[in-house]
C-alpha cells in the first residue's frame, strides 16, 4: 500500500531531461567579472557538490583508472610480477573468438530485452494511468517482480524452465503447443532467450514506473483540445503522448540498456554461460578470466573493452537527448 | 620459540593483560579461572572451510582444538558447500591475494593445489612435516599435495565419481551390474524399454558448461585409456579423446539413454530425477549414497549400490579425484600454531567423526579399519577400492584456465556446435597456448 501513496508524484523520482540540462540556461560568463561574481554566488553550491564529488572520485573513477591502468600488464595470480606489455592486451581481445562471441551475446540480450520491456512497459503504463477501481493494489503489484532480489527470480525461472520437472513444459505440453519436452536451457538458441524472458520479466515494472512518471506530466488539457478539435485515440496517442513521452523514455531506455548490457546475476545462476558459451556475456566472461583463471591483466582489458563500450553507448544516448531538448 | 622473539610492545601488553587478571581474579573470585595461566600473547587464528553437506562438526572441532590448545583461539569462517567451488576460489583468490595474513587456515579443492603453491600463497610445510607423518596418508594423495618438490598442502577428505545404480531394477530385469559401457548402455536400454515409467532415464551424469563437465570428462577419457595431458603434451585430441567425447555424444543422440537435459545437469540436478526413482544409473559423488537412504529426500532408500564406473575394452575403470585439502596462509602471521590446527583438523580422531557424522572419505587408511566405522558406514569402507584408481584433473598452476576451455569445447560438441574432434582439436590448441 505504501507504493499507492505516491500516486501522481512519481515525476519527483525521476531524472528528466529537463533536469540534465540545467547548466545551458546559466548565462555564458562574458568576462572575467561575471566569472568571478558567478564563482561567488556559486561558491556555497560548488561546496555543497565536494561529498559527492569525492564519493564518485574514491568508488567510480579511480577503481576505473586502475582497471584500464591494470590492463596494460600481464599480470596473473600464478606468474611472479607484473610485465607492462602495453596495448597487446587490447590487440589480442581483438583476436578473441570468445571475447566477441560474449560482446554479440550481450548485444542480443540488451536490445532484445530492452526492446520487449520497453513495449510491455508502455503498455502496462497506458492502462495503469488510466483510472479503474483498486487501481493502486494493481499498481503494487505490477512492483513484484522488480522488488525480488534477482538471484532469487533467476533461480525460480531456472526451475519453471528445468527440463524434467519444469512447469513450462508442463503448461505447454498440456495445452498442445509442444509434443515432447523442451530443453530450454540446455539448447543452443533457447537457452540466451529464456534468460531474456527473465530479464524482461524483471524489469518491466521499472520501465512501466518510469513511463507512468512521463504520462503524468503531459497536461490534461492537450488532450481536451485535441478532442475538441475531432482528433481521434490513434492520432491522440502518436501527436501527444508519443512525442511529449519520448524524452522520459530516452532517458529510461538509456538506464536499462546500460543495466542489460552489465548483465550477470540472471546469466550465472540459470546457465554460467553454457551450453557451448551460448549464454557467455561480457560480465560472466571477464569474472571468469579475473577470478576463475586469475588472469588480473587480460582480465582488466575485458572490464575495460566493456567500460568503453558503455560510454560510447552513453554518449550516444547523450548526444540524442541534448537533440531532442534543442528542438523543443 | 615464540618467548624469545616477543617483541616489546607485545610484553607490555601482556604485563598489562596479567595486570587486568590479577585484578579480575582479586575482585570476582567466583569466576572461573584457565587453568593453565597465560604466558604468552593470545594467539587468534582464522580459519576458512567450506560448509559440508550434513550437520556441522567444524564448530565443535575447533572448540575442541581450543580446549587443548590454551592460549589459541580460532575464529571460522564458514565458506560455501563444495559444489559452489567457483565461489571458494574467489574467496581464497581475493583473501590470499590481501597478504594479510587472514585466513591462517584455509581448505582448497584438490585442482587448486598447483596454483596456490606455484604462487606461494600457500605456505610450504616441509619445514613442519615428517616422513613419518606422511606415511600415514595414502601415498596419492600426499603426492597430489606436492608441487615442485614441496608439499603445499595437508590432506583433509578424498572424494570421486563412481556408479550408482538400482539395485532392485536390475534384479528384476535379471542384469549383473556392467563393468564395460557397452554393458551398461545394453542394460538402461533394456530396463527403460520394458518398465513401463515415460519419465525413467538410463543414465544420468553431469554435462553442464561447469567444472564437473571436466571431471565427468576425466573418467570417460580415463576409461578410454586416455589423458588431457601427458607431462606437458597435450594428448586430449588422439583417439582415446575422440572414443571418450563421441561416446559421450551418442548417450544423448544416438543410444539415447541420457536425456538432452544432462547440458544443463550440475550435481544436484542429476541427482534429483536419481533418488525420484526416475533412473537406472547415476555417475555422481560420494553425497548421493546418504541422501538416498534419506526416506525424506529418496523414493529409492535400500535399493540403491554403487560400484566403480565401467569401461571400455581398452581401458580400465577410473574415478576423478576430488576432495579437499587444508593450506597454510603464506602471509600468516602465526604458522606454528597454524600447522597446529591444520594437523589436528587432519588427525585420525577428527577424520574419524566426520566419516562417522557426515560420511566424508578419510585420507588415512588408518580411519578405515576402524571398527565403529565398519559398523556405522560400511559405504565408506566400500568407497576404498574406487578411490584407489582415481585419475587427478591436469595438474598445472594454470588449470582453473584449462578447466574453462575444456569446459568450452565439450560443451560445444555436446550441444551440436561443434564435431567432437574439431571441438578435441579445439582444446588442445587452447592447452597448448596455455602451457605455451
Amino acid at each position: 500500500m505504501g507504493v499507492s501513496g505516491y500516486q501522481g508524484d512519481w515525476e519527483s523520482f525521476v531524472l528528466t531531461p529537463y533536469h540534465l540540462d540545467i547548466y545551458s540556461r546559466v548565462p555564458t560568463p562574458s568576462s572575467e567579472g561575471v566569472m568571478k561574481h558567478h564563482f561567488q554566488a556559486h561558491a556555497f553550491a560548488f561546496s555543497l557538490l565536494i561529498p559527492a564529488f569525492v564519493l564518485i572520485v574514491g568508488v567510480a573513477l579511480l577503481p576505473a583508472a586502475q582497471t584500464l591502468w591494470t590492463s596494460l600488464y600481464k599480470v596473473s595470480m600464478i606468474l611472479p610480477g607484473a610485465e607492462y606489455v602495453g596495448l597487446e592486451n587490447y590487440s589480442r581481445l581483438l583476436d578473441d573468438g570468445r571475447f566477441w562471441n560474449a560482446w554479440e551475446n550481450t548485444l542480443y540480450f540488451t536490445v532484445a530485452s530492452v526492446v520487449g520491456e520497453t513495449l510491455l512497459g508502455l503498455a502496462i503504463a497506458l492502462v495503469l494511468s488510466q483510472d479503474f477501481p483498486l487501481r493502486g493494489l494493481v499498481r503494487a503489484a505490477v512492483l513484484v517482480p522488480w522488488a525480488i532480489p534477482t538471484v532469487v527470480s533467476s533461480r525460480l525461472w531456472g526451475l519453471i524452465f528445468n527440463t524434467d520437472f519444469g512447469i513450462a513444459n508442463y503448461l505447454l505440453r498440456s495445452v498442445g503447443i509442444i509434443e515432447t519436452d523442451k530443453n530450454w536451457l540446455g539448447e543452443i538458441g533457447w537457452a540466451l532467450n529464456v534468460t531474456v524472458l527473465v530479464d524482461v520479466w524483471k524489469t518491466t515494472p521499472f520501465m512501466a514506473l518510469l513511463i507512468m512518471a512521463g504520462l503524468s506530466t503531459i497536461p490534461g488539457d492537450l488532450y481536451e483540445a485535441a478532442r475538441v478539435d475531432g482528433a481521434t485515440m490513434l492520432q491522440r496517442f502518436f501527436q501527444i503522448t508519443v512525442p511529449l513521452l519520448l524524452p522520459v523514455m530516452l532517458v529510461a531506455i538509456m538506464l536499462r540498456a546500460l543495466d542489460a548490457f552489465r548483465v550477470f546475476d540472471v546469466i550465472y545462476v540459470m546457465t554460467g554461460g553454457g551450453p557451448a558459451d551460448s549464454t557467455e556475456v561480457m560480465s560472466t566472461l571477464t569474472y571468469k578470466v579475473l577470478f576463475s583463471a586469475t588472469q588480473f591483466g587480460y582480465g582488466s582489458t575485458l572490464a575495460g573493452a566493456m567500460f568503453m563500450t558503455l560510454l560510447g553507448v552513453s554518449l550516444v544516448f547523450l548526444f540524442m537527448l541534448r537533440n531532442r531538448l534543442e528542438v523543443e | 620459540m615464540l618467548d624469545t622473539t616477543i617483541s616489546r610492545r607485545n610484553m607490555v601488553k601482556a604485563g598489562v593483560g596479567a595486570a587486568l587478571g590479577a585484578t579480575a581474579a582479586t575482585t570476582t573470585s567466583t569466576r572461573r579461572m584457565k587453568a593453565v595461566p597465560r604466558r604468552q600473547e593470545e594467539v587468534q587464528l582464522t580459519f576458512a572451510g567450506i560448509k559440508m553437506f550434513g550437520p556441522d562438526q567444524i564448530a565443535a572441532l575447533l572448540s575442541d582444538f581450543e580446549a587443548a590448545n590454551p592460549g589459541i583461539t580460532v575464529q571460522y569462517i564458514e565458506l560455501p558447500t563444495p559444489n559452489n567451488s567457483t565461489e571458494v576460489h574467489t574467496y581464497l583468490v581475493n583473501s590470499l591475494n590481501a597478504k594479510n595474513g587472514e585466513p591462517d587456515v584455509f581448505t582448497q579443492d584438490c585442482i587448486w593445489i598447483p596454483e596456490f603453491g606455484g604462487a606461494g600463497l600457500a605456505l610450504a610445510l616441509d619445514d613442519f612435516v615428517t616422513d613419518d607423518d606422511k606415511a600415514q596418508y595414502y601415498p596419492g594423495l600426499i603426492e597430489n599435495c606436492t608441487w615442485d618438490g614441496k608439499t603445499v598442502a595437508w590432506p583433509w577428505f578424498v572424494d570421486g565419481g563412481f556408479l550408482y545404480y538400482r539395485a532392485d531394477l536390475l534384479d528384476k530385469h535379471g542384469i549383473e551390474p556392467p563393468q564395460s559401457w557397452d554393458e551398461l548402455v545394453g542394460a538402461a536400454q533394456e530396463i527403460v524399454a520394458n518398465e513401463g515409467n515415460p519419465e525413467l532415464q538410463g543414465f544420468l551424469w553431469q554435462a553442464k558448461q561447469a567444472e564437473v563437465l571436466v571431471c565427468d570428462w576425466v573418467e570417460f577419457l580415463g576409461s578410454a585409456g586416455g589423458s588431457t595431458l601427458d607431462g606437458l603434451d597435450v594428448t586430449i585430441n588422439n583417439e582415446a579423446g575422440n572414443q571418450a567425447l563421441q561416446f559421450m555424444h551418442d548417450l544423448i543422440y544416438d543410444v539415447k539413454i541420457t536425456p538432452e537435459a544432462v547440458l544443463t545437469y550440475d550435481e544436484e540436478p542429476s541427482r534429483i530425477p536419481f533418488t525420484s526413482g526416475n533412473g537406472v544409473f547415476l555417475r555422481n559423488w560420494s553425497y548421493v549414497y546418504n541422501l538416498a537412504q534419506d526416506p525424506e529426500q529418496s523414493s529409492v532408500v535400500d535399493q540403491v549400490q554403487f560400484q566403480p564406473l565401467p569401461h571400455f575394452p581398452d581401458g580400465k575403470s577410473t574415478a576423478c579425484l576430488g576432495g579437499y585439502q587444508f593450506g597454510l596462509n603464506a602471509s600468516s602471521k602465526h604458522p606454528e600454531e597454524a600447522f597446529k590446527l591444520m594437523q589436528f583438523l587432519s588427525s585420525e580422531e577428527s577424520q574419524k567423526r566426520y566419516a562417522l557424522e557426515i560420511a566424508v572419505a578419510p585420507t588415512r587408511p588408518a580411519v578405515y579399519e576402524d571398527p565403529e566405522l565398519q559398523e556405522k558406514n560400511p559405504f565408506l569402507v566400500g568407497l576404498k577400492e574406487v578411490f584407489v584408481g582415481s585419475t587427478a584433473r591436469p595438474i598445472h598452476p594454470a588449470y582453473p584456465q584449462m578447466s574453462l576451455a575444456i569446459q568450452s569445447g565439450l560443451s560445444g560438441a555436446l550441444a551440436n556446435q561443434m564435431d567432437v574432434q574439431e571441438a578435441l582439436d579445439d582444446i588442445a590448441q587452447q592447452l597448448t597456448d596455455i602451457i605455451g
